[in-house]
Parts: C-alpha cells; structure tokens; sequence
C-alpha cells in the first residue's frame, strides 16, 4: 500500500504537460485513425495498447488524457502486482514493496512509465503472467503473457523464452491450455493490426525492419555504450546503478546458486525463468532494438533486475524496504531536472506547434525533421520532408524548417529544455531542443550534387559537402552571396582549402570562416582534401553552415 | 455507455430535418422526412417542454428509450427463451453492437421504436398490449412495419384462441388509426397521404433500390446487411457463427416462440436487401440486427454451458471490442461539433450578410439550420442566378474536400468505423469561395458536382454539354478535362467550340487529365462540348454501376482570368 501510494503520488505530480516524443503522438493520433501503413500508431502497431486507449477515449474524449490515464492506472496496477510477485517470491511483503519501489521509482521508469506510451501497460501485464506463472495458473499466464505481446510485440521472444523454460506449467496438458488461449489472445490481438494494414503483412514487417536498422546506424552507439545505455543507465547515474547492479547479482546468486553449495533456493525455478526472461530481452534488444530510443527497450527486462535486487536483502526484509527507498529517492532526484520541466511546461514540439499555430502564415509549408514528422503531420500547414528542401529554392511560399535541434539561423525560434545528465542517459535524446527556422528566399538553394542532408545538434546545423559539390541559387537579382563554411573538431584533416567560383578560402578544422563573392545562378565548391566518414562512409570535405544572397 | 456516446450536436442528415420537425410538423416540407413519423415528432414535442431546444430534446428523448429498450428487450428475449440469461446476454450483445453503440443516441427515430419493438415482442402474450405497441412501433418509425406486420401476423396465427386475435388486431388498428389521423392532417386529407406516401415508395425503388446500389455486388450486400453492423471481422464472424449455433439450438429444441421473431426478421433482411440503401444499410439493418442478437444470445448461452465458461466474459469481451471498433467516432462526435456544424460557424465568420450559401444536397437540411438567416441555394440554382452578379459573393458549402484556392476545410478524423456504420458523410465539409471569375451558367448537359471524401471533385460532362460565361471583356479560359481512370474508353476525342466556332480538339486519354487554355471573346460567351463518345455506365457490359444518366468527360475545373 505505502508502494502504492509513494509511486502514485510521483507519477500523478509529475505527469507531463504535453506530448513530447514523436511515438506518443502517433499513439494519440491511433486512437482516433487506426493507421499502422501511416505509422499510427509506429511499427509495431501495439494493437492491444492502442484498443485499451480507445476504451479510455471512449470515455473522456480527449486522447493525450485517455493515454495518461491509461498509463497511471497501468502503473498502479502494475506497482500492486509486482509486489505481490515479490511476496509470493520472498514470502514478505516489504521484499514484494521494496521490489516494486525499485522497479517503479528508476529513472526508466519514472521518465517513460507516466507517458501516453506502451510500458506502463506492458509492465503490469508482464508482472501479471510471471504472477500468474509463479502461482502455476496456466490460463491466466497464457492470457496475460499474450496480452503483454498484444500491449508490446517487442517482447514476444522474451516471452516465448519464458514460456518455453515455464516450470509452472510443465504437465502437457496445462501446457495446451495455456498455448491455446495464448494464441485465442494473440489473434484477438493481431488479427485487427492484420486487417488495418490490409494483410500486408510481409511488407510492413520487412520495411519498418528496414527503417529500424537505419534509425539504430544513425544512433552510432556500440560496444561498451551500448551496454551502458541498456544495462545501467536504465537504473541512473553509476552511484546509483551499480550498488543495485551488484545487489542484483547477489540476489541472482542467492536465488539460483543455491543449488552448487547443496542449498537450492525453493525458489530457484521461478528465478531462473525470470532471469531467462530478461537475458533473451536484452539480447533481443542488443541485436534488434533501435539504439537512438535510449534505455526505453529494456524496460520490460528491468523487473527480473529489481526482484534480485530485492532478493539480496531478502533476508532483512525491512531493511531491504528502506534501501528500496533510499534507492527511489536517488533516482527521484536523478530523474527530476525531466520530471520537472515535463510537467511544468510544454515540450520543446508541442511549444514549437503551439507558435506555429499562432504566429506562422496559413500558407506557410514545414519541412519536418525526420524524428517531427509526426508534429508535423498533426498541424494544419503543408508540410514535406526536410530532403525536399531544394525543391523549393525558387517557390514563393514561406518556408520553415521544424528541426529537431538547434539552429545560428537568423530569426529561428528555438524551444528547448535545460539539458540534463538524466535527459541524455536515459532518454532518446531527442526533443529537447526545438527549431522553427525561417528560410526566405535568399537563403533558400538548390543541391545539383555533392551537397549532404541537414545535420543538427542542440546548437548548430550544416550540411556536408563532398569533394566537389554544385548548388543553384534562386534568382533574385542581387549581386553578392556570402557563404559560411566549417570543419570539425574531430575531422582527421587540420583544414582544408575551399574554391567558390575561383575565390579561395581555407577553412582550419575547429573554426568556421564565412566569405563574400558575387553571386552567380551556379555555385561550384571544390574541396581539396576529403575524407571517408568511418560511421557512413560518406565523402566528406567540409561543412555549409549558411549561404545567402545579399 | 449511453452517456458517452450522446452526441454534442446534429450531424447526420435526417437528424436536422426532425430537428425542425419539433413544433412544426410538416411532412409535405420533410419536416420530418416520409414516411411521417407521426408518433416520434409527437413524443419529441413532448420533451421539448422539458428541455431547451428541439436538438437536446430528441436526444435526451432517445437516450431514455434506450435506456428502457434495454429492459424491455431483456424481458422480451427471456419471454421467448425462457431463460432470464439468455435475454441479459442478447439484450447485451444488441445494445452493445457498434450500430447501436453509434445510432442509440442520436436524434432520430430508431432508438425509440427498438423500445417500441422490444415491448411488441415482450407482450406478444397480452392480446391488447402486443397489438397496441405493434401499432406504436409502426406509428413512430414506420419503416419497421416491415418487421413488424409480419410479427404480428405469425404471433396471431400461431395464436389459437379467436378473441385474442381479434382483440390484438382491433388494438392494433384503432392505435394506427389513431396515429394515421394526424398524419393524413398534416398532409392535406387522404388523397394527399396516398399520393405523399406512393410518391416516397417511387423515390425507394428508383434510388434506394436502383442506383444507390451501384458498384454493390451481392456478397457485398448481404454482408452490409448482416455483419458490419457488428462492427470489423474479428467481431462479426465470431458472433454470426454464435447466431448460427443458437438457430440450431432452437431448433433442436422446437422453440416455437421463436419463430415469429426468425421469420419476421429474414423476411426483414430480404425486404433490405433486395431495397433499402445499401449506405444506410447498417442502420437500416437495425431490425434484423436485433433478430441476430436473440440468436446469439441462445447459442452463447448454450455454447457456455456445454463448456462450462462464463458467459459474461465473452459478452463483456464483444462490448470491450465495439467499444475500441466505434470509439474514434463515438469520441470526436462527443467531444468536438460536427463538421458540417463547424463549417457553418466558420462561414458565417469568413463571409459576409450578403453572401449566397450554394449548398450541396447531402447539406441541404444543414443549410436550412445552420444558415437559416442568410440566403441559400442549391449549387446550380445560385450560379443560374447569381452567375453574371459580381457583386453577389457566394461560397458553395461542400460535403467532402476541395483544393480550390481559398476554401477551407474542417473534418474529423477518418476511421474504420465511420466507413462502415455511417453513410460516409459529413466527416469532411468544405467551405469553396466561388469567385466571378470561377461561375457559369449551365445551359445543357453539365451535372453537378461530384467530390471525394478525401481526393478529386469534378464535374461530369455530357455530349454536347454547354455552359454560358458571365458577361465581361476578352479573356483566357482556363479548363481541367480528362477522363477517369475507371472508364469505359482508353481515349475520346473532345472538340470544344466558343460561340459555335470550334475552338480547339483534344485527345482525352484515360486517367490522364489536361489543362487547357482558350481565349474567348468579350460578352458572354457560350462554350460547347461535344465528344466522340459518351455513355451510360448502367448499360456498361459486366459493371455493376446503376448510373442511369449520359456521360462523356469529366470538368475538374473551370476559371477565367484577363
């Protein structure tokens, strides 16, 4: 009860204000058009997530309030299981409270349970099958293990994992039952999802796959980040991670080393197959999850490493409860510089929208970021993808850029969120800086060759040129355009000597040099060093970072 | 459940028309639309005294009947079955259909005689009550006297005692007396009554059962009819095959009881699906709807049973999933005003007193309501009159999309199941500003307008086709022309001609529209279509289109620029 109350009482004062990553806008709009071919909600379609919110909505008409209800009520219910699964474990109740209060109070948890997302539902229904598996209730673990595939289809081979090794259910014919009511819910499930992308099942699978694995490329993380990212950031800070990943490991060890000093722990079976459960997750998740959605998929396994964590003070119940707290309130005040700002005020999209709405022309056309469309798409403006920016160079229209980063452009509104240790560990880093740049004509170009997408971190943009690069400029009878170019800090070239239409600069690596020369329809930029970038293999010589007619 | 689905307010078309049927029962000007509603406008008079306006007053009206239809028909099912769970589950089953979870609150006619029907079928024992609510289902929406005669003759032949059956019949014709009376009145006497109703059924067979069944094949029908009132195929397929195990159930049973109700309600769809429209046909379908969910009430019941699994589960379960089926509609239509209400709003905002609202005929009772203090008229009727009036603005007040320049758009959000339970109007409205330089006259084969709920609006030409530009100096034309890509022909010459002299011949090719300029002269020039071909998609060999007119080339567009 007291679990209860601490974690309802966090979730329901920091609850966020707006949407704010791109999933949960596709989540919102997915309760009013069931879409999954336009990616609403995003691949894998959550059926069961997207028909609980539309039960909600039924009821309070308003999507973002559906969802966060949904989310509240998952985690309450979700808090109340997993402590149970603590008890029947350890056979206290402190244990069952300190295991949720770990669970439920880690930064993961605290940042993307309260969100109009898929884990908080997830969660409970994953601590209800493993409930339902330790109990030894065949049916209610089919139901609830096929209901958590439904609610997150990320999981299912975790799941099939666990239901493969599932001691509880070992005589054949509990087995059946639980297969045939798991598929019964699987089809009650998918089948929908089946219908709405009209049975094209191969190909929504193969390009969303396809999407994936660009996405992860672009995030560039490996190795020893990677395990990072989805082992201990999900817990916080390393003063905070690694005394409960140690305590984990003890507990693992407790609960199913028993065995090799003759001493096996009578719960072994159920420990080792939460243990499986969480191992084929992360594996799942090293090899297929998209690595630029920071510690969101490894949530799920998160459980199996707050019960060994619980486990390991096990035999001090109380003591493990006050850890547990003292743990939540670490993570609490890890997690707050996000809490805070997300409950206080709008997201950097949503407040980017909002001026949208107010202040740009009703003809204006956005070109979106890759990671906005989905901001984009819920606006009334025309709206294109950013690689269509040349298409406009010589349109009249008023051109904006909605970038998901910062901007040196004149006249871009930038919205953005303090930055934060907790916001670049555990989040997908993203959203926090928000861009609306104008681009009127004269800064407006065309790429005939060499010139790169726009790239974009919290403070600059540029594009890439290669070698030799040509871009059109709109005509507009001026007489002078001035370009800015750069090179970064880690190029494995010193500098770099640029020729525009016969005019020479060299630009030194970790500066920028901007330049006037007469303007000219066609501009030829030929770089005399280039290089290959090891993460993509692009040839690179330097960095646009502005062009303008004057 | 009820609560939530009530709607913020009006949108469907016969919704406004009852609307202003309140207080001025008028059935010669549809108010109310034919067949007349007697009872239902009479009742609906009643609330009024209670609420404050006639919108409120039907819907608040209706929720309760639904609320009772609920009860009665639970009673009804168990008078039939003999066993109280078989008549909670199917009442459940039917009130938590997605239909009945879309149509249970709105403003019209049918959530009442459910009631009404419900308490037929519940009395059917009770010689003077069964006649009497036999004759007020038919009385508030007549349309159920398909239903509803044959109800009530199988219950009475089935019946073996004479004074029950006279008493059923002579309740029954003194309360549709008693009903017809106000009717005729309204009408004008007898003569106008017959001519009113006879003149209703010609426009059933000749739309209804004609050409609104185009591109409808059989299968097509007979699933419109029966299963998308259940909402998608996870839903539908399931409970039919429940329904189907309950028929044999009964039927292993000799339930005779129930063979009022299973013959009244095929003899139902087949009346449907031979006539009704097959766009309305889910709501439509309500009545036999209603025959479908005692049948799988009796064959959930008995499957339950025989499997010892608790029923109300897999009942709450087809509620949980009509829930998630009809929520994006139920939840928009709740929560926001409806598009063609907004749309009117916004209209009267952007343009000014003087403007002439040129509405299309779906928003014809829209109109009436939402710009009753401003001029309207039917499209062609306002550029007939207002073509050569510059100083006269006029906006065409649009069911569906338009990418004219300057119109404007307000829609709800497209769903599953706003395609499937609803006609598909209503969820996009536009406003289309219609510019001097955009008007003409038609003086011969141009029909109206045609749009996309979401894609193309266009202009069907016949051969020839003639069309007069307003008066003014020399000018450019500039015209869209093509042919669609579902077309009979893969190319037809079109020779347009400008006051009678040809003016210029194109090649029309199939699915690939062409933009052509003309100069004209100054005045009001005449331009003339005539193409190589036309036809008549009815008599297209192998289509099932029943379209009965003549068609050449499609106008997507028309504007005249110095």
């Amino acid at each position: 009860m007291i679990a209860v109350v601490i974690v309802l009482a966090v979730d329901v004062m920091m609850l966020p204000k707006t949407y704010w990553q791109s999933e949960e806008v596709r989540f919102g709009q997915a309760l009013l058009t069931f879409d999954p071919l336009q990616q609403q909600p995003e691949p894998p379609a959550y059926p069961l997530y997207v028909a609980l919110g539309r039960v909600l909505n039924f009821f309070v008409h308003d999507p973002f309030f559906a969802l966060l209800a949904l989310s509240v009520i998952s985690t309450v219910a979700g808090v109340v299981i997993t402590a149970l699964l603590a008890t029947e474990l350890f056979g206290d109740t402190w244990s069952g409270a300190a295991a949720a209060l770990v669970l439920y109070l880690s930064p993961a948890m605290l940042i993307f349970g309260p969100l109009p997302n898929a884990e908080a539902v997830a969660m409970a229904l994953i601590a209800a099958a493993l409930l339902a598996l330790v109990r030894g209730n065949a049916m209610w673990f089919g139901i609830f293990a096929a209901a958590a595939v439904g609610a997150l289809p990320p999981i299912a081979v975790a799941m099939l994992v666990m239901a493969g090794v599932a001691p509880a259910i070992s005589p054949a014919m509990r087995r059946v039952s639980a297969a045939v009511i798991g598929g019964a819910t699987l089809l009650l499930c998918f089948v929908p999802l089946i219908e709405a992308i009209r049975g094209r099942v191969g190909y929504y699978v193969f390009t969303n796959y396809a999407a994936l694995k660009t996405s992860s490329a672009a995030a560039g993380l490996d190795g020893r980040e990677l395990v990072l990212r989805f082992i201990a950031h999900p817990w916080g800070s390393k003063w905070l991670s690694f005394p409960l990943l140690i305590a984990a490991v003890i507990g693992f060890a407790m609960l199913c080393g028993g065995r090799f000093l003759n001493r096996p722990s009578p719960v072994e079976k159920p420990a080792s197959t939460l243990a499986a459960f969480a191992v084929a997750h992360l594996l799942f998740c090293f090899a297929v999850a998209d690595r630029g959605d920071g510690v969101q998929p490894v949530i799920p396994s998160m459980i199996a490493v707050a019960m060994f964590a619980a486990a390991a003070l096990s035999r001090w119940p109380r003591i493990a409860f006050a850890a547990a707290l003292v743990y939540g309130a670490g993570a609490f005040v890890y997690a707050w510089p996000v809490l805070y700002d997300r409950h206080r005020v709008p997201s950097p999209p949503a407040a980017a929208m909002r001026y949208a709405r107010q202040q740009l022309p009703a003809d204006a056309m956005l070109l979106y970021e890759p990671s906005l469309e989905a901001w984009a798409r819920s606006s009334r403006f025309s709206i294109a993808p950013i690689r269509d920016f040349d298409r406009y160079a010589d349109q009249k229209i008023p051109l904006f850029v909605l970038g998901d980063g910062g901007s040196t452009m004149q006249h871009a509104r930038i919205f953005f969120w303090p930055d934060s240790d907790a916001y670049g560990k555990v989040t997908t880093n993203r959203y926090r800086v928000v861009s609306l740049i104008p681009f009127p004509p004269p800064v407006r170009y065309r790429s005939l060759g060499g010139v790169y997408g726009f790239e974009r971190t919290s403070d600059e943009e540029w594009r890439w040129l290669a070698g030799d690069a040509i871009v059109e400029l709109p005509r507009l009878g001026t007489r002078v355009a001035s370009v800015r170019l750069a090179l970064p800090r880690d190029a494995p070239i010193d500098s770099n000597s640029v020729n525009i239409n016969g005019s020479t600069v060299t630009v030194p690596r970790g500066g920028s040099i901007s330049f006037s020369f007469p303007a000219s329809s066609i501009l030829r930029i030929h770089s005399a060093r280039s290089f290959t970038s090891p993460r993509d293999r692009r040839t690179l010589a330097v960095q646009l970072l502005s062009l303008e007619q004057r | 459940m009820l609560w939530f689905s009530i709607p913020a307010t009006p949108w469907e078309f016969d919704e406004l028309l009852f609307v202003q049927s309140l207080g001025h029962y008028d059935p010669i000007s549809h108010h109310p639309p034919p067949p007349g509603y007697p009872l239902f406008i009479a009742a609906g008079d009643f609330f009024r005294l209670f609420a404050p306006n006639n919108f409120t007053a039907l819907v608040a009206m209706n929720f309760l009947a639904s609320a009772i239809g609920f009860v009665l028909l639970a009673l009804a099912f168990r008078r039939i079955s003999g066993d109280l769970r078989t008549g909670v589950a199917g009442a459940l089953l039917f009130y938590f259909s997605p239909v009945m979870l879309v149509h249970s609150t709105l403003a019209m006619s049918d959530p009442g005689a459910v009631a009404l029907l419900a308490a037929t079928l519940y009395f059917a024992d009770q010689a003077l009550l069964f006649g009497t609510f036999a004759a007020l289902t038919i009385g508030w929406r007549p349309q159920f006297a398909i239903f509803v005669l044959p109800l009530l003759f199988l219950q009475l032949a089935m019946t073996r005692e004479w004074p029950r059956r006279a008493i059923a019949l002579a309740a029954f014709t003194v309360v549709c007396v008693l009903w017809l009376i106000p009717l005729t009145r309204a009408v004008g006497g007898l003569d106008r009554l017959i001519h009113f109703e006879s003149s209703q059924a010609g426009y059933l067979a000749a739309h209804d059962a004609a050409v609104s069944r185009s591109g409808w094949s059989t299968p097509q029908l007979a699933l419109r009819f029966s299963a998308h009132p259940w909402g998608t195929k996870i839903a539908s397929l399931p409970l039919l095959i429940v329904a189907g195990v309950g028929v044999v159930a009964a039927i292993r049973k000799r339930e005779l009881r129930v063979i009022p109700l299973a013959i009244a309600a095929l003899l139902y769809l087949g009346f449907a699906l031979r006539f009704l429209d097959p766009a309305d046909g889910v709501r439509y379908a309500i009545p036999f709807v209603l025959g479908t969910a005692f049948f799988a009430g009796t064959g959930l019941i008995e499957l339950t049973r025989r499997f010892n699994l608790p029923t109300y589960a897999f009942v709450a379960l087809f509620a949980a999933g009509s829930i998630v089926f009809v929520s994006s509609l139920v939840s928009q239509r709740r929560a926001t005003e409806s598009p063609p209400l907004r749309a009117a709003r916004l209209g009267r905002w952007l343009y000014p007193q003087n403007a002439v609202v040129l509405y299309e005929l779906p928003l014809w009772p829209h109109a009436q309501v939402f710009f009753a203090d401003r001029q309207r008229l039917r499209v062609n009727d306002g550029l007939a009159k207002y073509f050569d009036r510059p100083d006269v603005p006029l906006f065409i007040y649009a069911d569906g999309i338009s990418h004219a320049p300057g119109s404007r758009t307000v829609r709800w959000l497209p769903s599953d199941a706003y395609s499937k339970l609803t006609r598909n109007h209503y969820r996009v409205v536009s406003l289309i500003p219609v510019p001097p330089e955009s008007r003409f006259l038609i003086l011969r084969g141009v029909y109206l307008t045609e749009r996309e709920v979401e894609g193309e609006e266009w202009r069907w030409l016949d051969s020839p086709a003639e069309l007069q530009l307003p008066h003014g100096p020399a000018r450019m034309v500039a015209m869209r022309l093509g042919l669609p890509t579902i077309y009979p022909m893969a190319v037809n010459p079109l020779t347009i001609f400008v006051d009678g002299v040809k003016e210029r011949t194109l090649e029309l090719q199939r699915g690939k529209p062409i933009d052509v300029v003309l100069s004209v002269p100054a005045g009001s020039p005449v331009l003339r279509f005539e193409a190589g071909r036309a036809f008549v998609p009815a008599e297209v060999p192998g289509s099932l289109n029943r379209d009965p007119r003549h068609l050449a080339v499609k106008l997507y567009d028309l504007r005249s620029t110095l």
